[in-house]
């Protein structure tokens, strides 16, 4: 009768990689996206791949999968590196903290990172600006 | 011993064992991940980043009448 454990180890093997980053970068981008969306309350997002033909459309689609509800707090930072343009799109309570002023200086900011090529250092300088503008979260007093 | 053959036994193989380990820190590492160029084609399969982990592609309910939740942002192109 077999006796003994059967091993549950598996090899692993080095992945290919998903992102042309290296874990520095993802871990720094990661590190600000979760400062951001816990210092402001707005639930920040980046996504980066295809748009498809009408950026601004599919970009707003991406938005509102995040949920009716969610999606009010939700600003998403789409960047579609190979067809060269990049997307953000505020929601309802989102919008009122950061202003299209705001989010027009950050894809400024993005813009001149990614002529360089530098994708993450774009997107974290981004984050923190839009981080400055959207402030801290509103506080709700009950009326006693 | 002759000195020759005390150069080659003490000086000479713990080169050679140190140069060989030295050649083999000079290979590539297989995760290594290729630079990003401006302009080149992105073949990457798409990444979504956020700090709540609660999105998720509504695919049970696609809406028959698309919701608007977008109030406002930027776009940019380079």
């Amino acid at each position: 009768m077999p006796a003994g454990r059967l091993s549950i180890a598996r090899i692993v093997k080095p992945q290919p990689p998903t992102v042309p980053f290296t874990p520095v970068q993802l871990a720094r981008l990661d590190e600000t996206i979760n400062l951001a969306t816990h210092a402001t309350g707005i639930d920040f997002s980046i996504y980066l791949g295809d748009l498809g033909r009408d950026t601004r459309s599919r970009a707003e689609e991406l938005h509102a999968s995040i949920g009716p509800v969610a999606a009010s707090d939700a600003l998403l930072i789409a960047v579609s590196p190979g067809q060269r343009v990049v997307e953000v799109v505020a929601g309802d309570e989102a919008h009122r903290r950061v202003s299209d002023r705001a989010c027009k200086l950050a894809v400024m900011a993005m813009i001149a990172s990614f002529k360089e090529g530098d994708l993450i250092g774009g997107l974290i300088s981004a984050l923190r600006m839009l981080t400055d503008q959207a402030g801290s979260p509103p506080r709700h007093v009950h009326p006693d | 011993m002759p000195v020759v053959e005390t150069v080659l036994i003490y000086v000479l193989i713990p080169a050679a064992i140190y140069g060989v380990i030295a050649l083999l820190t000079l290979l590539p590492k297989s995760t290594r991940v290729a630079r990003y160029r401006v302009g080149q084609p992105w073949t990457y399969e798409p990444v979504w980043w956020s700090a709540t982990g609660e999105h998720r592609q509504q695919e049970s309910a696609p809406a028959a009448e698309p919701v608007r939740t977008a109030r406002g942002g930027a776009r940019g192109n380079w």
